[in-house]
């Protein structure tokens, strides 16, 4: 059955870009200011950090469809992730590839009660699952880790 | 174990050096800092020594052991399952001096796990070999004395003086030569001063100028080849791989002499390459990855070179004993590959490069030619990426997974469906009106990608990676088949 990351997951993306994208906005304007004030460089150089909204705007207006497309499922064989609404992703792993999982929660992950499920395989890790509350990230990887008699 | 004490002593002296030099510099002002100064030199110099004196490695119950250090102690314990490749390497001072450096080297991980440096050849060899005794999953022993058979190892190729020379002439120098000239007149200063410099160029040459600066171009090609050839046969000389006890043994080079063993049940990709000159000549050169990297020396180990590609094929199927990319059902790509992923190539790069130029016009006195730099290289960029897809295509195997790619320089690769960890798919924009996906086949470290295939294909890979836990039975068996051949190698080094 696929599973869905919980809906405050949209809010915690919400947060974090502004968080991104306004430090990215503040370091241009602050670099673009020095440059016309005191190196004498044209004042069109002030648009520059505009650019940054572009982006953001686009982020924003696609968190939504981005957030509809997330989903994972766990099969007795396989764990797969699937997300993204322009570019569309999916990844695939065997259950017995699966090396060893971490939980993670940020400030912004515990603010909502939500917790991140990172996967790792022998070589890489091969993605995480956001916005999942801590009862269902613990029996996720127990779901994960168990019938692994498999040595 | 036999002490080498003076490369120790170099490096040593390495350490301490600086310090002591910056402290006699220091001398004429009136602090102590010169004498904390060559305190830390004279210490850093003890510990280099110490490091070497109190180290001690073996191994124990199936873990690789290694103890060091007199004030700060370390105590390394590696499982030998988890052993990748083993690396034998020598310089020239080295090899004067009969010593070795052995790298250890297990999955993920950018550096070697265990280096230990001036072993004595023969402690080297010894270990190599009781590591590869220890590391071989069954051995055939004698009956009487329980002591393991040794067999003498097998040769799988061996590169002859001619194709080093032929080799060294058709590998594509052309990346080294676009290094040079940029380390030599600097990057940024060509782009600004091009147009400058083209202008004063043509004062000094006079008319007929175009002819002398021809020449001048070949001349350098012509020395970048010749450069580029020496570096090739140097490292390549005397290039032999055998194979004994589930384990391959290249070793190669005439000034620094390099050992890979290589541990074939971790073999996670092979790489069948050709530049145009060799592919004209009917030559490929074979190479395998594991999870590890095999030290400095490159990411994947050479296993023949400049060899008929016919041979190369069967040494694969030999040496991996599964089938090799000539027996592979391949298939091209869609037709409109090539062209779109050229019109995507051209539009990203020259996105991305002409804000760039833009500002550069913002700076005081810059010619206004500058904006054809990012067209220059838009082009660029567009030409080879849609070269690099011409004659691109895929091959779902039995037993691996296929891509090949390149025009001029041509690859293949593959990879076992036994060593995949994951699958990944993705499907661009563009792509969604044409029900094409990209999917990468990742094992520990190696990806092979395959870049538009259709949803059909997509579903078969995916499914055999969802199923790869069952396989997993199967292929524990046939390892334990394999291991029932297993024979161990012989020392190696004349003076071991």
């Amino acid at each position: 059955m696929p599973e869905k990351p919980d809906p405050k997951v949209l809010r915690i993306w919400l947060v974090s870009n502004a968080i991104s994208y306004g430090v990215v906005f503040a370091v241009l304007l602050v670099l673009t200011t020095v440059a016309t004030t005191v190196g004498g460089f044209p004042r069109q150089l002030l648009l520059i950090p505009l650019v940054v909204l572009i982006p953001a705007a686009i982020t924003y207006l696609t968190l939504r469809r981005e957030y509809d497309a997330w989903q994972f499922c766990v099969t007795p064989e396989a764990l797969e992730i699937q997300k993204g609404w322009l570019y569309r992703q999916r990844r695939i792993v065997a259950r017995d590839r699966i090396q060893h999982i971490d939980l993670n929660s940020g400030p912004l992950d515990r603010k909502f009660g939500l917790m991140q499920v990172v996967i790792h395989t022998a070589g890489a890790d091969i993605g995480f699952i956001p916005g999942l509350s801590p009862a269902r990230a613990e029996s996720l990887r127990a779901e994960l880790l168990a019938g692994r008699e498999v040595a | 174990m036999v002490v080498a004490f003076l490369p120790r002593l170099a490096a040593a002296f390495r350490t301490a050096a600086p310090f002591l030099i910056l402290s006699f510099a220091r001398k004429s002002e009136n602090d102590y800092m010169e004498v904390i100064l060559a305190l830390i030199g004279v210490l850093g110099g003890f510990g280099a020594i110490s490091e070497y004196v109190t180290t001690r490695f073996g191994i124990e119950e199936g873990q690789l052991v290694c103890r060091s250090g007199w004030l700060f102690k370390r105590d390394r314990q590696i499982p030998l399952s988890q052993v990748q490749n083993v690396n034998l390497k020598q310089n020239l001072l080295e090899r004067l001096l009969g010593v070795t450096t052995l790298q250890i080297e297990t999955a993920g991980g950018k550096k070697a796990e265990l280096k230990l440096s001036v072993l004595s050849n023969h402690t080297a060899e010894e270990f190599r070999h009781e590591l590869l005794n220890e590391i071989a999953p069954a051995q055939i022993k004698d009956e009487v004395t329980e002591a393991p058979i040794r067999p003498p190892e097998r040769i799988v190729y061996e590169l002859s003086p001619r194709d080093l020379l032929v080799g060294g002439l058709t590998e594509n120098h052309l990346p080294k030569l676009f290094l040079f000239l940029a380390s030599v007149a600097g990057f940024g200063g060509v782009i600004v001063n091009a147009a400058a410099s083209a202008a004063s160029l043509q004062r000094f040459f006079g008319p007929g100028s175009a002819i002398l600066l021809g020449l001048l171009v070949i001349l350098v090609i012509v020395v970048t080849w010749i450069w580029g050839t020496a570096q090739y046969m140097l490292k390549y000389g005397e290039f032999l791989v055998k194979e004994s006890g589930g384990a391959l043994r290249i070793s190669h080079g005439i000034l620094t002499k390099v050992q890979h063993i290589v541990r074939l049940d971790r073999v996670e990709y092979v790489r069948v390459s050709a530049t145009w000159l060799q592919r004209a000549m009917g030559r490929a050169n074979v190479q395998l990855g594991t999870a590890g990297n095999f030290g400095d020396d490159g990411l994947l180990a050479p296993v023949a070179l400049m060899v008929p590609r016919e041979q190369a094929m069967r040494i694969l199927r030999e040496v991996t004993q599964i089938e090799s990319p000539d027996d592979l059902p391949w298939q091209a790509y869609p037709n409109w590959l090539a062209p779109l992923t050229g019109i995507r190539v051209l539009l990203s790069t020259l996105l991305l490069t002409i804000p760039f130029a833009l500002i550069s016009r913002l700076i005081p006195g810059a010619s206004a030619l500058i904006i054809w730099i990012p067209i220059g290289v838009a082009v660029l960029t567009t030409a080879l990426s849609v070269l690099r897809l011409w004659k691109a295509g895929y091959a779902e195997g039995g037993q691996t997974l296929g891509s090949r790619y390149g025009f001029f320089d041509q690859i293949i690769e593959t990879i076992p469906w036994d060593r995949v960890e994951f699958a990944s798919v993705s499907q661009p924009l563009f792509w969604r009106r044409r029900e094409a996906f990209h999917i990468s086949v990742q094992g520990m470290v190696r990806v092979v990608s395959l870049t538009a295939v259709p949803a059909e294909v997509v579903d078969r890979i995916v499914q055999r990676v969802k199923t790869l836990s069952g396989d997993r039975q199967a292929q524990r068996r046939y390892q334990r088949e394999r291991s029932l051949e297993v024979r161990m190698a012989q020392p190696e080094f004349p003076n071991a």
